[in-house]
């Protein structure tokens, strides 16, 4: 077995769920986040590049990930976008019994958001990125990160959810708040 | 009121937990499938419908041809007769196959096929189909330059598995254990390309490289990457230089995801037995000999000595 076989092998047994777990909060779908995350694997492991040991791996892995979802967005821009159907599909999959409602509520939400939105404000909120991180996880400028925030959290507030979105360091949405 | 964040990592968990109920959790043989072809585009051309194809080829083949197969042949015809290659019983029935040191694997599927009169493309996938599983589907460097004296009664699969056998044998002669008997491949189709000559130093070369892969420095040799480019057909430009490709040991680090054509047993000894020195660096001279340095001042002398001009 080679060395970058030995670390694909090592990687979905240990890195599998957390890196499918990402790609599921990104694309709201079980199907769609088997795809991205095989694409990406498929990517990383191609270029050779960060494939010997499993911490870089699953960088590249991610960061693979990451730009091929907003990529595929760029796309699909001049297409119809298909948030609805994304959101039909992942309803008819009736095994979110472990999910709370108001996770639900909030992955529904964020399917509304267009992919590169969406993808600062996960990388944002769920990794706890600084603004900084996100930009060179993403190849996007930090002033264009900030934007897409700025945005995307917006259009989370006018959902009206019950979801704590502040962030007073690094949201400019904050910026003038007072402790 | 729930955080963003809490929530967010509420989801992944959930996606995480439906991990275990993919395809890939339990099985990323495509994965790796789809990462050997690409690496290699050309060699794995046929290699995917290889193992399904072979024994239908050699059925194929009793069936096309069955006036000559005689009844007692038949049993074995169809099932490839594995290991059993008795020295032809029949002499005017045998065929000589030669395989040229650095021949590319398809040269050797196209003259495995007009040896045995059947179809390139399934001479390539017997050959595939008779890899051990340590070749990871790659046809390429698994079949030894030589002389093969082959049975055409004996079918395609069978003659494709005396080609790979010859080299799987010497491997496990020269004491090569089997996780390592892909990489030894690999390093011994660069030491015959790069040290071709009867009368180099193989062994020295086998030791350059591998000095080179403990350092992780990039092997920055040109044969991969004429491999990958076909410039042994035609000439590289200089665009070829900067061609991203795992081939390209001027950009990526470590072996090549593929031997680079057949070698010589000489160079797979030299392969497993390398010389013991500290040479990191060597120069192919005119007259085929090879001149090792240890410190790239050294390199440079010798590069200057024998190519006047070289180093400005």
């Amino acid at each position: 077995m080679s060395d970058w076989a030995r670390t694909l092998d090592a990687l979905l047994r240990e890195r599998g769920g957390a890196l499918f777990g990402y790609a599921y909060v990104l694309t709201g779908s079980a199907t769609a986040a088997e795809d991205l995350l095989q694409d990406a694997l498929v990517r990383t492991f191609r270029s050779g590049r960060g494939t010997r040991d499993l911490n870089s791996a699953h960088a590249y892995v991610k960061r693979a990930m990451s730009s091929a979802f907003i990529d595929a967005g760029r796309r699909s821009a001049s297409r119809p976008r298909t948030v609805a159907g994304e959101a039909a599909e992942d309803a008819t999959i009736p095994d979110h019994a472990s999910a709370s409602a108001a996770a639900l509520d909030l992955q529904a939400a964020l399917l509304t958001l267009p992919p590169r939105e969406r993808a600062c404000v996960v990388l944002r909120y769920l990794e706890d990125m600084p603004v900084a991180s996100v930009a060179a996880e993403l190849g996007l400028a930090v002033g264009t990160v900030k934007r897409y925030l700025a945005d995307g959290v917006a259009r989370l507030r006018a959902l009206h959810l019950d979801i704590d979105l502040t962030d007073a360091d690094t949201i400019p949405v904050t910026e003038g708040r007072k402790r | 009121m729930n955080s963003a964040h809490d929530l967010m990592a509420e989801l992944q968990r959930d996606g995480a937990a439906r991990f275990g109920a993919t395809g890939l959790a339990t099985d990323h043989a495509g994965v790796a499938r789809k990462v050997r072809r690409d690496r290699a585009v050309r060699a794995t051309v046929f290699s995917v419908a290889g193992v399904a194809v072979a024994g239908a080829a050699a059925v194929g083949l009793a069936q096309l041809t069955p006036t000559q197969v005689t009844p007692a042949v038949t049993p074995t015809a169809p099932s490839g007769g594995p290991t059993a290659e008795p020295t032809p019983s029949a002499p005017p029935a045998v065929v000589t196959l030669s395989v040229g040191r650095e021949d590319r694997i398809e040269n050797v599927a196209r003259n495995l096929a007009i040896a045995m009169g059947t179809r390139e493309d399934d001479a390539f996938s017997a050959i595939t189909g008779a890899l051990p599983p340590e070749a990871g589907g790659y046809a390429e460097g698994w079949v030894l330059a030589g002389e093969y004296t082959l049975d055409p009664e004996h079918g395609l699969e069978s003659a494709a598995k005396q080609l790979v056998s010859m080299t799987t044998a010497k491997l496990e002669s020269l004491g090569v254990p089997r996780d390592e008997w892909f990489e030894t491949v690999v390093l011994a189709s660069i030491v015959q390309q790069e040290a071709p000559a009867a009368y180099a130093d193989q062994a020295g070369v086998a030791r350059v490289l591998l000095n080179r892969l403990d350092e992780r420095m990039m092997l920055q040799i040109e044969s991969p990457l004429a491999y990958y480019l076909r410039a042994d057909e035609r000439e590289i430009t200089d665009d070829g230089w900067a061609v991203d490709t795992p081939y390209n040991t001027y950009m990526y680090e470590g072996l090549p995801p593929s031997a680079v054509g057949a070698f010589t047993p000489e160079a797979l000894e030299a392969a497993v037995n390398p010389t013991d020195a500290d040479w990191m660096f060597f120069l192919r001279k005119e007259d085929g000999n090879v001149v090792f340095s240890t410190t790239l001042e050294e390199h440079q002398v010798a590069v200057e000595e024998e190519y006047p001009g070289t180093i400005g």
